[in-house]
């Protein structure tokens, strides 16, 4: 006979418990390093066109010769990333509904979603060809902005990841989830600067 | 009763764990400090580092100055002249004005807010030991010929770079902390319009810090990888990289960091005048204002020619001495309806908004092209290689606002470590050398920074070239007494520190008497978990409530 893991005088009550009043401090520190990320790369976007249009005012190209500046990739990774906004909302909503199944898959989908983009922008590189030692601003620029991109999404992933193991651990039920709140906040954040890098960058070129 | 206090013991959940630790010793010594993530211990490491670059800092900026005279190079020699001037202007902002505040907001504002510890406590730390790291490494690089601008040795160069990213990395996350504490650790009832005046101007200049120093990481990073690869581009340019990042110093990026400094001064006059401010709302909104004003990091000259004088600049400048005449009044009505002492903190306090207002002043004519206030007189630099190469980004003019913004906090600095010295080490410090602050701080920072704004008038007025070397001098003596002022300032707050840990006596939990916020209510200084069970507040001025016998 198996025993009782409920002692006898225990009794368990139906109501669901009164959401705990949490203060929410991952979620709002996340929210000010946000603000940090997204006006560093304000800036530097900023710079990107200013430069940009002064030297086509002067009558210069501003993609220099022999470099291919391709839709191709920037467009795949456009779309992983934006799939990927989705799957951590996905791995949100599960942990809010304690479906941890479910929330272990989205995490792990926006990972590798993530890995698939530093490996094709690592692929857009060597397409592109750029050459850091010419006199064109275009390169330094173009490897400034996107690199930066690649290393904050190399920190989105390192965030996602710790907070995907601290659920594993079962921190994170439907009374408390903000580890995974915060985390996918930082995520959309780098998934807008990717668009913003989409259309400055890649599209309008 | 609107406050109930307990004895401030150990947070129950810490107890247990320390208790389930068997064997387990509380660090003391040297290991108590490196490792602690304690928020009063990391303040007290901020404060004192920075007051150690602040010394340091104002002696670079003074020998800058020295340079201006004759046909320069005399002093330094022309090779060393240019790298004095970048890392004393750097250092002003990056070593001392904002990790000072940043320093007193990790010690003082969870105790303000009525919180227990700061919001991640380990980041904190971590932030602080990366600043350190980084301010030491920025000085290493510099002196292995390493100093941005110069064209010396490339990887040096780059060891400065990547140091200004550490310094502003760890910048930005200190910031994190300190505002993520006002905002999500209030204790019950204390809204936002409920904070202290120091809590809420760290809340608006943390925020505007955050975005500040991410636009700047994003500059040092565009040239670091311009030197990196060998570009040979303009962002590679040796004598094009001083100009790419001193916006930070000029205004109106340069009063971001003067924020704390009105708070600081509000807490100073409602815990001078006994009396709970009137009008709390218009200081609050005064302090928010001006921080808004004072947003500057699109203002790029070297992206954007001619950004100084654009009408939205100027218009900006005219508008942040509106905040300033607010708070000025908005005090003067507090001081009115109490009866305030004329102690230390109260005077260094209104020295330093007066001194900001100056600045502010100041500022105003700047962005009018017509006055010609960007580049010093034909006759100044026409001899002088070092005051060219200095002026070419900065002109005298903005070194001279720059060194009466710092300077002003450096006041404002003084006022709050005279203010709350009690929980900083323990007790008060002698009023009378506080006092005494007021003339040598205030005195140093006008005479740092009035000659330096009059050689900036040197293009219109032809007589002004020829007391060049006199006004160059006068400042340099400006800087040297701000650097004795730093120190007198710092040295006697080691000293009680140092007496208080070896069993010294201690004061009382508000030894001022009037205090009104809830860091008045903890112990001098505050024991681990700094409260025990705080009820809501309900008013911005929770001891005054308590001493008024229950008024809710």
């Amino acid at each position: 006979m198996a025993a009782s893991i409920v002692p006898s005088e225990v009794t368990i009550n139906d109501a669901p418990e009164a959401p705990i009043a949490r203060p929410r401090v991952l979620m709002v520190g996340t929210a000010f390093a946000v603000a940090a990320v997204l006006m560093a790369f304000a800036g530097l976007i900023g710079i990107y066109l200013t430069e940009r249009a002064a030297t086509i005012a002067s009558g210069n190209a501003w993609i220099p010769d022999g470099v291919v500046i391709p839709l191709n990739q920037p467009n795949v990774m456009l779309f992983a990333l934006l799939s990927s906004s989705i799957t951590i909302q996905w791995a949100v909503d599960a942990a809010r509904r304690d479906d941890r199944q479910q929330a272990y898959l989205a995490l792990g989908l926006t990972v590798v979603f993530g890995f698939a983009v530093i490996n094709m922008a690592a692929y857009l590189y060597t397409v592109m060809g750029l050459d850091m030692s010419v006199a064109s601003l275009t390169p330094v620029l173009v490897y400034t902005i996107t690199g930066l991109h690649l290393v904050v999404l190399a920190g989105a992933i390192v965030f996602t990841g710790l907070m995907a193991f601290r659920a594993l651990g079962g921190q994170y039920t439907s009374r408390q989830y903000d580890g995974l709140s915060a985390a996918a906040l930082f995520w959309h954040a780098q998934v807008i600067v990717y668009v913003a890098i989409w259309y400055a960058i890649y599209i309008t070129k | 009763m609107a406050i109930t206090e307990t004895p401030t013991t150990p947070d129950t959940s810490d107890a247990a764990a320390t208790e389930a630790l068997v064997g387990y010793v509380e660090p003391t010594g040297l290991g108590a400090v490196l490792g602690s993530g304690d928020h009063k211990t990391v303040g007290r490491l901020y404060i004192g580092c920075a007051s150690i670059f602040g010394v340091v800092a104002f002696a670079l900026v003074g020998l800058s100055d020295l340079q201006g005279i004759g046909d320069g190079g005399t002093i330094l020699g022309l090779s060393s002249a240019f790298p004095v001037f970048t890392l004393g202007q750097l250092s002003l902002v990056l070593l001392v004005a904002i990790p000072f505040f940043l320093g007193l907001a990790t010690a003082i504002v969870p105790l303000q807010v009525g919180a227990n510890t700061v919001a991640f406590p380990r980041a904190a730390a971590g932030a602080f030991w990366t600043w350190l790291v980084s301010a030491a490494t920025l000085i290493c690089a510099y002196a292995i010929d390493g100093a941005i601008g110069s064209g010396g040795n490339a990887e040096s160069q780059q060891l400065a770079l990547a140091a200004l990213l550490g310094l502003s990395a760890s910048l930005i996350l200190g910031s994190v902390c300190v505002v993520t504490t006002v905002v999500a650790l209030r204790t019950d009832g204390m809204a936002l319009d409920r904070v202290p005046f120091f809590s809420w101007s760290m809340l608006v200049a943390g925020g505007l810090w955050v975005m500040t120093l991410g636009v700047f990481a994003a500059n040092v990073l565009l040239v670091l990888l311009a030197v990196k690869y060998g570009t040979a581009n303009k962002y590679a340019v040796a004598f094009n990289q001083w100009p790419q990042l001193a916006w930070l110093v000029a205004p109106p990026a340069v009063f971001t960091f003067a924020i704390p400094a009105l708070g600081i001064i509000g807490d100073a006059v409602s815990t001078s005048s006994g009396a709970r401010q009137p009008r709390r709302g218009a200081v609050l909104f005064g302090i928010g204002a001006f921080g808004a004003l004072s947003f500057g990091a699109y203002v790029q000259p070297f992206f954007n020619e001619g950004a100084w004088h654009q009408w939205i600049v100027v218009g900006q400048s005219a508008l942040l001495v509106l905040p300033l005449l607010v708070l000025l009044g908005g005090y003067a009505t507090a001081l009115k309806a109490g009866k305030p002492k004329v102690a230390s903190p109260l005077a260094l306090g209104l020295v330093s908004l007066l001194l900001l207002l100056l600045a502010a002043l100041l500022a105003i004519p700047f962005g009018i092209e017509s006055l010609q206030l960007e580049a010093p007189a034909e006759s100044l630099v026409a001899t002088n290689q070092a005051l060219r190469e200095a002026a070419t980004a900065t002109p005298p003019y903005l070194w001279g606002i720059l060194a009466l913004v710092v300077s002003a906090l450096v006041v404002a600095g003084a006022a709050g470590i005279y203010l709350w010295a009690p929980k900083l080490a323990g007790r008060r410090l002698g009023d009378g050398l506080g006092k005494l602050l007021v003339l040598i701080l205030g005195g140093g920072a006008l005479l740092i920074s009035v000659p330096l704004v009059v050689v900036g008038f040197g293009a219109k007025a032809s007589g002004i070239a020829d007391a060049g070397d006199a006004l160059f001098g006068a400042a340099a003596a400006g800087a040297a007494v701000v650097a004795f002022g730093l120190a007198v300032t710092i040295a006697p707050l080691l000293a009680a520190r140092a007496s208080v840990l070896s069993g010294g006596r201690t004061d009382d939990p508000d030894p001022w008497g009037t205090g009104q916020t809830l860091e008045w209510l903890c112990d001098s200084p505050p024991a681990t978990g700094n409260f025990g069970t705080l009820a809501p507040v309900t008013s911005p001025e929770p001891l005054l409530d308590l001493a008024e016998g229950g008024k809710d």
